[in-house]
């Protein structure tokens, strides 16, 4: 029965979804007060009939209602219950009801916020980004009826009363804690960069299109920010564990899709400054928003049409098309709209110097708007390449690492000299006073590396090390003056400690010193991304138990094979001793996991072993393991050295956490109001 | 006049060749020396070995596996098929064939997808040069903006920002003052 409500919750939220975009453009069109709280209430009942047909769907998980067809496709009795909720993402029809379910979260939450601001002042900003916001809701409702060609409703039942005795299983690749918060994180990201682009088509609809509604969505935009960046890492760290190669990171197409919108949103989140602060770059900030928001849906049409081959194959369907349509017809909008607000889309100000903040902000954005289309072209090279000449290459890692080197090591210096550099225009004082130190000393950094890679005699190419390691130290240099002197200066303002006065810089100035913050994480990521990538180490073997081989300063001898049962997996593996230097370090057990129901994915998964070392990682993932391995049988052995790998996380988490700081700070727009 | 060394008073005829024997034994022990270290790398004929497992390494990692572990070289996939093709590429070389002969053959079967090298030639030679063609005209429209903004006059920062400020309030006044003129009404 909790099937067919959730069923009929669904089909009820077509006519709300209709309600709400008829009655709020009704109501703003006619100024009826009436008509528009219709509409703010309609998109309510969406949220709330969304959320009844959701909870039907792990209602049906959670009893293992074998009657349905998605519970079946991707749950088993014998399923933990983490991951028999988790499979409610774990197909084409769940993933997009489970979308469809934030998106609906995430309307209401504007509804609430709009009611908290028009307890103060009249506004309907809010009331016309509930439109584009309901439009893409109404646009998700319809996919998920089942009434489409290529997906089915998540709650429907098999024809005719029909029921299986068990389920097939989710794919046991997502059946890990990683995979049970990255694909919602990454949604939740995605999905929040909906409301600043619904702020931006409002603004043009009101034809308010001063910095009203970036304050709006500002802190929208900043959350969709940092969740996307946990998504992005969350997705990393699954793929170094699970897929067993070693890396994190491998220009996939649907780690691409995922990076696309997060390259655009971090320029908007700079471009958007120059607005507040100097009124100008407003068309640009609209365009740029429609663009991130495009990407995410770009992102899903990429991972859910199967035109490109990625690791994502199970996400797979025939629902591109209406993706690509969407994409085309809302783009169409925006453009509609803006050239009937064209004249108040002129910036009021000019550029008084091409030295100045504002055009490190123009550099960055061209940095990060080219760095994403090299991206996509690179990610969409295989589609082109085959339309061309009926062949489909493939693109390699390799290319997408030589292609962004630059314009990555460009940003990453932009990284340290726009918070130094003045707005408006930079003098020769400013010059001295904030880059000279911070130049000299990034080159210092940059000649010892390059004489300590010499000494090393390291094959990876030293020149893009020096030049990182130059930038970074650069940009540290320049942060950390500009913490030290703020700090300073309230310290001895407020006649108390320096430490005191760097926590009331930051209080004072919540999102300018949590940006600073987030660059220092840019950094460290980037030196991580140095080392983890230009010298790691590989070496594989086909081992027998009692043998041994050497990646570097590690010695590893296999001693034993092992294997246990799990409710729904075995696990098979081997017990290696771990010398470094000849000097035993432990032991490491990198093992297969062979799942008996295995829904549409492999049957075994890898489960690396990883052994910390400070912030380096040796590394160690198995070929199948024959049964005869206790008496002679072989194990392919890959193991890597990793260096420098923790410095990944590290980098990321402190962006996380100077994205947290630059949040805390209150919106303006009660200012502005 | 000095013409020569043997006519140096310090050094006798003797001394001269007590010297030049001194140098033929050098020579001969240098030459006895680059022989028996020449001997002890003879056995080094680990020599074809080590070509071997330059070419293999160069066939594993410029090759995807066909297994289905999706864009992972042979070097890097730890699956069984990956193992296979490794033997049987090994194989291949120590029969003779080429580096080249063998990954042709292998693309030939299983096709160009599979190859994790995307060669800067022929059509390819796009691919590598467009991101230098986005990054110029992106950066053309950044360059555009720039100098758009840089022409004319220097307008008073603070009295546009005021202008616009009123421009939103206002359109919210008047938005409120026709509320209240439909209510009353």
């Amino acid at each position: 029965m909790t099937a067919e409500i959730g069923q009929a919750a669904i089909f009820l939220s077509v006519l709300s979804g209709l309600w709400a975009i008829g009655f709020l453009c009704l109501g703003l069109r006619t100024r009826n007060q009436n008509a528009i709280r219709s509409g703010r209430n309609a998109v309510i009942a969406t949220f709330i009939l969304i959320s009844i047909a959701t909870g039907a769907l792990i209602y049906g998980f959670v009893t293992d209602d074998f009657s349905m067809r998605y519970v079946v496709e991707v749950s088993s009795a014998a399923q933990p219950l983490l991951y028999k909720i988790t499979a409610l993402w774990g197909r084409m029809s769940g993933s997009l009801l489970f979308w469809l379910w934030v998106l609906t979260v995430v309307g209401a939450i504007v509804v609430w916020q709009n009611h908290r601001h028009n307890k103060e002042t009249n506004d309907t900003l809010s009331d016309y980004a509930l439109i584009p916001i309901a439009v893409v809701q109404l646009f998700f409702i319809i996919l998920v009826t089942g009434l489409v060609e290529g997906v089915y409703n998540p709650l429907a039942r098999f024809p005719n009363g029909q029921m299986a005795p068990d389920g097939a299983g989710m794919n046991p690749l997502l059946q890990t804690p990683s995979m049970a918060f990255h694909p919602p994180t990454l949604y939740l990201g995605w999905i929040a960069l909906t409301v600043p682009f619904a702020f931006a088509v409002g603004a043009l609809a009101s034809g308010r299109v001063g910095s009203e509604w970036i304050l709006r969505s500002r802190r929208w935009t900043l959350f969709s920010w940092i969740v996307l960046t946990i998504g992005i890492t969350l997705g990393g760290n699954w793929a170094y564990r699970e897929l067993g190669w070693g890396g994190y990171w491998a220009w996939d197409p649907v780690e691409n899709a995922s990076f696309m919108p997060w390259l655009l949103g971090t320029a908007y989140l700079h471009s958007v400054m120059i607005q507040e602060k100097r009124n100008m770059l407003k068309l640009w900030n609209i365009l740029l928003i429609t663009l991130a928001f495009q990407f995410t849906l770009l992102g899903t049409f990429i991972t859910r049409s199967g035109i490109i081959t990625s690791v994502h194959a199970f996400a797979q369907s025939d629902i591109g098309g209406y993706f690509l349509g969407f994409i085309l017809a809302s783009t169409a909008g925006v453009i509609g709209l803006i050239i009937y607000r064209w004249r108040r889309l002129k910036s009021a100000n000019r550029l008084e110097s091409l030295l100045s903040r504002e055009s490190a902000f123009v550099l960055n954005n061209w940095l990060f708007v080219g760095l994403t289309l090299i991206i996509l072209w690179g990610t969409l090279w295989p589609i082109i390449s085959e339309a061309i000449n009926g062949e489909k290459s493939s693109v390699p890692e390799a290319f997408f690492n030589q292609v962004v080197i630059i314009p990555g090591l460009l940003l990453l210096f932009l990284t340290g000299a726009g918070p130094i550099i003045s707005w408006k225009k930079i003098t020769a004082n400013n010059f001295q006073r904030m880059f000279l130190w911070p130049l000299v000393i990034g080159l210092v950094a940059g000649a010892l590396t390059w004489g300590f890679l010499a000494l090393m005699k390291e094959e990876a190419s030293p020149l893009y090390s020096v030049l990182c390691v130059s930038a970074s130290t650069f940009v540290i240099v320049a942060i950390f003056s500009e913490f030290y002197r703020g700090a300073r200066l309230r310290a001895k303002r407020q006649e108390t400690s320096l430490l005191n006065g760097l926590n009331l810089l930051i209080q004072r100035n919540k999102r300018r010193y949590g940006g600073y913050i987030i660059h220092i994480g840019i950094v460290i990521l980037y030196i991580g991304i140095m080392g983890s990538k230009g010298y790691f180490l590989l070496e594989s073997k086909g081992l027998r138990i009692g043998e041994s081989m050497e990646v570097g300063q590690f010695q590893l001898t296999m001693k034993d094979s092992f294997e246990k049962e799990f409710a729904n997996y075995r696990r098979t593996g081997v017990v290696f001793d771990v010398a470094k230097n000849g000097k035993q370090v432990g032991t490491m057990e990198p093992a297969r996991h062979f799942y008996y129901k295995t829904g549409q994915g492999e049957q075994d998964t890898i489960e690396s072993a990883i052994r910390h070392f400070g912030v380096n990682d040796f590394y160690i993932a198995l070929g199948s393991i024959p049964p005869d391995v206790k008496t002679g049988g072989v194990v392919n052995v890959q193991a890597y050295y990793n260096p420098l790998i923790g410095v990944v996380w590290i980098g990321v988490a402190v962006m996380v956490l100077g994205g947290i700081v630059a949040i805390a700070e209150k919106s303006e727009h009660g200012r502005e109001s | 006049m000095k013409t020569g060394r043997f006519e140096h008073p310090a050094i006798s005829n003797k001394t001269v060749i007590l010297n030049f024997k001194r140098i033929v034994t050098l020579f001969m022990a240098c030459c006895l020396i680059t022989t028996a270290y020449a001997q002890t790398e003879a056995p080094r004929t680990a020599e074809p070995d080590a070509a071997v497992a330059s070419k293999l390494k160069e066939l594993l990692t410029t090759v995807y596996c066909y297994c289905g572990c999706t864009r992972e070289t042979i070097e890097v996939c730890v699956c069984e098929t990956a193992a296979m093709i490794e033997e049987d590429f090994r194989n291949r070389l120590i029969a003779g064939q080429t580096v080249e002969q063998i990954r042709t053959n292998y693309l030939d079967m299983f096709g160009p997808q599979y190859y994790a090298v995307m060669p800067a030639e022929g059509i390819n030679l796009l691919a590598y040069i467009m991101p230098a063609v986005i990054l110029v005209l992106v950066g053309g429209v950044a360059f555009a903006v720039l100098r758009k903004s840089r022409q004319g006059a220097v307008v008073s920062n603070r009295l546009e920002d005021s202008k616009q400020r009123v421009s939103d309030t206002t359109v919210k006044q008047v938005e409120a003052e026709l509320e209240r003129y439909k209510r009353q009404n």
